[in-house]
């Protein structure tokens, strides 16, 4: 573990000073500067292309735009950018905080790219991207065979140009609280409602009137706001970057420092070390292209990441649990002799878990490297070129963790001022542990490419590549994971009007069985410029117009079954001591059973799309698509279930995804008045046609998945609540504890007069299937201003999913809950009002201000005098509001746990 | 010329491709990831741990399939109320199970473990260990022998624990499954064989074990904690109750002349396994492995959870999975010292001293109000479970009920240090088959006459009530038959408390539907200025028991595949 920590860091050092070396070397060199145009290229799989050729769905947003949004998870900057892709919020835990992405309701995540190979997003800086592009359909994903069935992300990361050298600085340090702060009851808010809940149930009142006026009076009557004890107002997070590009004829470099350092919220300081959730990383990236001759291009990116994150060693939920649920009234944060507060059974203080728990900390580390060399081969075939290409992927993760349990007294009967305590677990020293863990990834690519040059009328450009990976996702993998890529693409346009383009990869994969490893997945796709034939007029209103189809199949190859499903494996079974000395013997069983005729599942895109640019202001895209799944690997519940084995998945699943996507776009300028706005939409619809469920007749139909959406929720119809002892009595039998006067009652939807599990059906949908996205900006003398909105709508909150909703069961809730007019009776122990059912299903729809930033940049003569080519100076508010019907709650962070954040930032971008 | 220019470009053009082809990768496994079928089968440690894991699939009543480990079956009887409104024993106690829904869904961990035998059995036939030394060999080959033959006892232990929750269950006898082809042999579809026909499966399994003589009588030395032959004979006996009883096997009517002829079986083999004296009655309440009565154990070496779930609420390192809150309706089942019924005047029965002078279980079976507690076996105290006490009612997670588990549990342990001991779960116990020899020789012969047993109903009752319960001698002639039955029913409640026999005696018995939808009761107690204490027995709750729940549904899954659902489900 050591050596590779070792090895990793003299690898990052040996990489800045050759980098130095090179800056150095380059600036000294007589540059022409040029100003290379890119905004007309786009990057599509394994090339660039210009935007107006391409005939494939995608969506394309700069680096520079993502930047306004940064905070410290690449995946955060992508809300509402990109039609067809969805954002979902995670938690807000420095370091835990990636959100989920997903590309046209599909239900995994897609495939990300970062300069051609698969890699994580999760660590980039904005600023050393040059472009983020979500490529939808077949024939966007056709080259990646059998890895991007749920679309693609590419980033591209920022090139050297041939330029004079420039220094691109930002920094920038501000301050993170949460979105939204829970507010759970207080002592005699609790201890009066659960004695109304002790009523309700038939058992004698817990505390008496005096009880309740103590609350928060004296130790022996806590009333804590664990919240508030333990949770800072706010966080600082702090960012510096530092990027230098250029370049001349032989050498083009970019290069890039990134710094950036996010604390935690809590407030308890642990004396013995920093306990406190944090991070700091350091990013850098050196991407040189080398031109060796005039037809040799030599290029090596080398990027590396240092991420130090600590945090305490009791879980974030164990302490989120704790702060939100304790009763209020159960112990204090510490007694008035100084030890912890507990009880014998609430031994989970949570001042004191991070206080004297100890900490973790992990360091992530990866280095990689890319190598390509591009060879021009004019003096075979004008417009002939090959390339070969090696990646070397290494990441590491070495944890370590400190961890005690925290000793604690339970304060009992007062004496003469003292009072008696009741002492629970001794202190005693840090048990100490750690890990270490590695992932390596090697690829080898090789292409040969074809451009037509010599013909006005006819464009016509052939990519032949192979790739071949080789995955070590842990340091114990015996096996890597491997996978080898054959693709061909064909590109032919006439007249800049028709555009017809056609791909095929022949993938495979090792987790097939011998012979049934390789696939075929093709696609084409066909544009039509209109606005290039002579029927539209040179003035018309319509200054491009071109309408795009494609459909292509391709797969995905999931690794649900385990390593190698067509194998039977023998695998860890139960445990039983035999003979006198009572040895452990650890027993062994079959696993997953073999499934030799396990294949990829298959995705069949369709894509029908338009692209418009009117009146020179507005932009248009609309796409339409549909998705059919099949060969999805389910496990087929249509076996009898008294064969006994471990069913496998199978090839046997359907689905059909469809919707729609919409992107607006609006910029104009009048003198020194420049505005824009965008608009993104994106809506689908998804069906299960087939799961390998066991389908339910008749009277059980309500039960059945097939034909609902993926993400469906399933529950109880609430039809009201019983209003007297007659209507319980007359009503189907609840069997979740006797109900009451004011319990919720449900349908009985199989009409049995019984309710039961049989009586749940779908009540809502977990995944919004409506995405927005509205930027909208403008620059005035040196003022720029920019906001952008997203939202996400049909979305539903299932509120029995989480302790916070649920006062007495576990202990506090959210008061906001508890005085909803219409909450059911409250309870001690009644679990009939608890069941997942449609009164807990809320809707979650939403619309939030992910960032507004406001900037003032100095003239550039100003600028000049003090040596800088351009100053800017910002400030830029993240997350800051939320409209929703859903307030007791962030509306994506509904459960428990370390919230999201919301931050504000001071910043300055310098350029020389 | 030209020709030629262009022959060398195509040729270059192709040796690039080729180098490109060659470049690419072979996707073979590149070194063996885990034991496949090749590494499995002949080789003797593999094989030694295959058994052991089919061992471990026995019914481990400490932590039933489907529940928290430490959440006792006793929950969802008459017997207990668990202190967590949210364990999913819960369910059974207000009805929500279904073939939908069901918390202790053992078909599938049953029919799992019945797969596993018969791939084992299957697989090992080939097994002929030729890469070892002949003189290993033949000690592998021995081994396999044995190991086969306690596969067969433990796939019929299996089927035993179906039938007696599901009735008829689907026979799949020696069919194997090895690919996913296998899964649609018509074996496994071809519906849920008679009672008769399943139960019959079971007892010519136990036949050839035990005729010829397979398995030892008992397991001892370097095999302790293995199946042992009277563990055959025991399966033997219990499966033949099945039959026995009208509730499962319906082709019988009580009292019927064939009804007989299944209580003879009961009774002949009850008593072989006495006379086989290899096993005999211990102290009551010892289940830490030594136990002289115990035929076939769930061992668990090294455990606490029993403890961390079921300790009184203020001890310490005590968990909130719920604790097993035995009721009032088992505490009132145990009788005064002097053999009367608590409710009989002349007992002596005190209600504001409720725990003085009872049958001596009660104390080895349930914690109450005064119980004198060794915590950690340094700090005595006594158990205050009354209203504001340490283990109160009042405080959170604690007992429901006025009482706290004490069977089973190790007082010793120290949770704090995290401390363990060795624990057996009693699956087959001596007392059980002594006093389901007492039940058929009653029912053949009445409690007093012998009949072809070679001891009296009466005289068999005694051993557990005597030995275990401390109680005075019951006389012969002293009461009917009926009489006799209710006596011994009332006396497997007690001695069998919390060992899981509750829930299946009374469906056996056909009187699940009357008892377990009684409401449950508790003990209100409040302490008195004096020191003195108030008893109050109060209505814990209400339960939910219809006709429907004396088998349980089938799998709505394999109901939709065509299996017969139960009747009412």
């Amino acid at each position: 573990m050591n050596i590779m920590r070792k090895y990793i860091n003299r690898i990052v050092l040996l990489i800045i000073s050759v980098l130095g070396a090179f800056c150095g070397w380059a600036q000294n060199d007589t540059l022409e500067i040029t100003e290379v145009n890119r905004i007309n290229q786009i990057n599509v799989a394994y090339g660039l292309q210009e935007k107006s050729n391409v005939s494939s769905a995608m969506s394309t947003v700069s680096g520079d735009e993502l930047s306004k949004g940064a905070v410290s998870n690449f995946g955060n900057t992508l809300y509402g950018k990109l039609a067809g892709l969805s954002v979902m919020q995670g938690a807000g835990e420095p370091g835990y905080n990636s959100p989920t992405l997903r590309v046209r309701g599909a239900s995994g995540d897609p495939l990300v790219l970062i300069d051609g190979f698969e890699r994580d997003l999760t660590y980039l800086n904005p600023e050393e991207v040059e472009s983020v592009s979500v490529l939808k359909d077949a024939a966007a994903v056709a080259l990646y065979g059998m890895e991007a069935a749920n679309g693609a992300i590419l980033i591209t990361t920022k090139r050297g140009r041939v330029e004079k050298n420039s220094i691109d600085v930002s920094i920038q340090s501000g301050l993170q609280s949460p979105t939204n702060t829970i507010d759970v009851l207080g002592a005699r808010d609790y201890m009066t409602l659960y004695n109304q809940a002790a009523a309700n149930d038939g058992v004698e009142a817990k505390y008496s009137e005096s009880d309740i006026a103590a609350a928060g009076t004296s130790p022996m009557y806590p009333d804590v706001n664990w919240y508030d004890q333990v949770v800072k107002n706010a966080a600082n997070i702090s960012r510096a970057n530092v990027g230098v590009r250029g370049g001349s004829d032989f050498i083009q470099y970019f290069v890039n420092v990134g710094f950036l350092y996010n604390n935690g919220m809590y407030k308890p300081e642990n004396p013995d070390m920093k306990a406190n959730a944090n991070l700091t990383q350091l990013n850098m990236r050196s991407n040189i292209d080398i031109n060796i001759s005039k037809s040799t291009r030599f290029s090596m990116d080398l990027s590396g990441m240092m991420n130090n994150n600590t945090f305490p060693a009791y879980s974030a939920a164990e302490i989120w649990t704790a702060l939100f649920t304790l009763p209020p009234n159960a112990f204090n944060v510490t007694n008035p002799n100084g030890s912890y507060g507990g009880t014998s059974l609430l031994a989970n203080n949570p001042y004191a878990m991070i206080e004297y728990g100890g900490r973790n900390s992990s360091v992530t580390s990866f280095l990689n490297a890319g190598f390509k060399l591009n060879q021009k081969l004019d003096f075979i075939v004008e417009g002939l070129s090959a390339g070969i290409g090696y990646v070397l992927d290494n990441g590491a993760v070495n944890s370590d963790g400190n961890w005690r349990y925290f000793p604690y007294a339970q304060i009992g009967a007062e004496v003469g001022g003292n009072y008696n305590y009741y002492m629970y677990r001794e202190s005693s020293a840090y048990n100490v542990w750690s890990n270490a863990s590695s992932v390596r990834n090697n690829v080898v690519s090789a292409n040969i490419k074809y451009d037509l040059t010599t013909s006005e009328k006819h464009a016509l450009s052939v990519l032949l590549r192979y790739q071949g990976d080789k995955e070590y996702r842990e340091n114990t993998d015996l096996s890597p994971y491997l996978t080898n890529n054959y693709g061909a693409r064909v590109q032919y346009g006439y007249a800049d009007k028709y555009l017809l383009e056609a791909s095929a990869s022949y993938f495979g994969s090792d987790q097939y069985a011998d012979g049934d490893r390789y696939g075929f997945f093709p696609s084409v796709s066909a544009a039509w410029v209109f606005s290039n034939e002579d029927f539209i007029a040179d003035e018309s209103a319509v200054k491009f117009g071109k309408l795009r189809a494609s459909y292509g199949i391709t797969g995905l190859n999931r690794y649900v079954n385990g390593r190698y499903p067509y194998t039977q494996f023998y695998v860890g079974g139960g445990s039983f001591p035999i003979g006198t000395g009572w040895d452990i013997i650890n027993g062994i069983q079959p696993g997953m059973l073999a499934n030799s005729d396990i294949q990829w599942e298959i995705s069949k895109k369709l894509n029908i799309g338009l692209d418009l640019e009117m009146f020179d202001h507005l932009t248009l895209a609309f796409d339409y698509f549909q998705d059919k799944r099949s060969d999805v690997l389910y496990i087929d519940y249509n076996h009898p279930s008294v064969s006994g084995a471990n069913l496998p998945y199978e090839n046997i699943g359907e689905l059909t995804n469809s919707g729609f996507e919409l992107e607006l776009g609006y910029a104009s300028q009048k003198n020194d008045f420049k505005w824009f706005s965008n608009l993104v939409f994106s809506y689908f619809d998804n069906t299960i046609d087939e799961m390998g469920e066991s389908l339910n007749g008749a009277e059980l139909a309500h039960l059945n998945q097939t034909g609902n959406s993926v993400s469906a929720v399933y529950g109880y119809q609430v039809i009201g609540t019983f209003d007297t002892e007659g209507d319980i009595q007359s009503s189907p039998v609840q069997t979740f504890g006797s109900p009451r006067v004011g319990d919720l009652k449900y349908a009985d939807l199989n009409n049995d007069q019984v309710i039961d599990a049989r009586d749940m059906t779908a009540i809502g949908d977990r995944i919004g299937n409506i995405d927005l996205g509205f930027n909208f900006g403008f620059e005035y003398k040196g003022f720029d201003l920019e906001a952008m909105l997203q939202g996400r709508f049909n979305q539903d909150i299932v509120l029995s999913e989480s302790q916070l909703y649920q006062p007495f069961l576990t202990g506090n809730a959210v008061t906001e809950i508890v005085n909803e007019s219409d909450f059911p009776a409250l309870t001690l122990t009644n679990t009939n009002n608890y069941q997942t059912s449609s009164h807990w299903v809320r809707k979650g729809d939403f619309i939030k201000l992910r960032n507004i930033e406001l900037g003032y940049s100095l003239s550039e003569s100003t600028a000049n005098r003090i040596g800088m080519k351009k100053v800017r100076f910002f400030v830029r508010g993240v997350n800051l509001l939320t409209l929703s019907d859903w307030d007791y709650t962030d509306p994506e962070f509904t459960g428990i746990g370390y919230p999201p954040m919301k931050s504000y930032f001071l910043g300055l971008n310098l350029n020389f | 010329m030209k020709l030629v220019s262009k022959n060398i470009k195509i040729s270059l053009i192709l040796s690039v491709l080729i180098l490109l082809f060659a470049a690419c990768q072979e996707l073979d496994m590149e070194q063996d990831t885990g034991v496949t079928d090749d590494l499995m089968w002949n080789n003797p440690t593999y094989i030694d741990r295959y058994i052991v894991d089919l061992i471990s699939e026995m019914p481990n009543g400490f932590a039933p399939e489907g529940f928290s480990q430490g959440e006792l079956y006793g929950n969802a009887t008459d017997e207990a109320e668990n202190s967590n409104p949210w364990a999913s024993i819960q369910s059974f106690n207000s009805g929500n199970w279904s073939s939908v829904s069901h918390p202790d869904n053992v078909w599938d961990k049953y029919y799992n473990a019945i797969y596993k035998t018969n791939l084992f059995l299957e697989e090992t036939k080939s097994t002929t260990f030729d890469t070892f030394e002949p003189s290993n060999r033949q000690v592998f080959l021995n081994n396999l022998a044995d190991y086969q033959n306690e596969a067969r006892f433990l796939r019929a232990l299996y089927y035993y624990e179906l039938i007696k929750r599901y009735g008829e269950v689907v026979l799949v006898g020696d069919n194997f499954v090895e690919n996913v082809d296998d899964l649609s042999n018509s074996v496994f579809a071809e519906g849920r064989a008679s009672f008769e026909t399943c139960a019959n499966y079971i007892i010519d399994e136990c036949d050839y074990l035990i005729d010829n003589e397979l398995l030892p009588l008992l397991d001892q030395g370097a095999d302790q904690g293995r199946p042992n032959g009277t563990a055959v004979k025991a399966l033997k006996c219990k499966t033949y109750l099945l039959l026995a009883s009208p509730v499962y096997n319906r082709s019988v009517s009580e009292g019927s002349a064939q009804q007989n002829v299944y209580w003879k079986e009961v009774l002949d083999i009850a008593q072989e396994i006495a006379f086989d004296r290899v096993f005999t009655f211990g102290s009551y309440d010892q289940f830490d492995g030594t136990s002289p009565e115990i035929i076939l154990g769930y061992r668990q070496a090294n455990i606490n959870y029993i403890e961390s779930a079921n300790f009184p609420v203020g001890s310490e390192g005590v968990n909130t999975v719920g604790s097993t809150n035995p009721t009032q309706n088992l505490v009132d089942a145990y009788r005064m010292l002097n053999g009367m019924k608590i409710d009989d005047p002349e007992s002596g029965y005190d209600p504001a001293n409720p725990y003085a002078n009872r049958d001596e279980r009660l104390l080895h079976t349930v914690i109450v109000n005064g119980s004198n507690w060794d915590e950690r076996n340094t700090d005595s105290r006594t158990i205050e479970i009354f209203k504001g006490g340490r283990d109160g009612m009042d405080r959170a997670y604690g007992t429901k009920t006025g009482y706290y588990l004490r069977k089973f549990l190790d007082p010793t342990l120290d949770l704090r240090q995290g401390q363990a001991s060795n624990r057996e779960w009693p699956i087959f116990r001596f007392a059980d088959l002594v006093l389901i020899w007492a039940e058929a020789a009653n029912e053949l012969y009445g409690p007093s006459s012998l009949g072809e047993s070679y001891l009296t109903a009466t005289t068999l009752l005694n051993q557990t009530v005597m030995r275990h319960g401390g109680l005075p001698e019951i006389m012969l002639n002293s009461m009917s038959k009926e009489e006799m039955r209710e006596r011994i029913r009332e006396e497997r409640f007690i001695e069998f408390a919390f060992e899981d026999q509750r829930a299946w005696d009374l469906r056996r018995w056909g009187i699940a539907t009357d008892v377990l939808s009684q409401p449950v009761y508790k003990m209100d107690i409040t302490r008195n200025a004096g020191g003195t204490f108030s008893y109050q027995k109060m209505k814990l709750e209400d339960r939910y028991f219809e006709e429907r729940m004396n088998l349980y549904p089938i799998p709505q899954r394999d109901v939709n595949n065509g299996l017969t659902q139960n009747m009412g489900w």
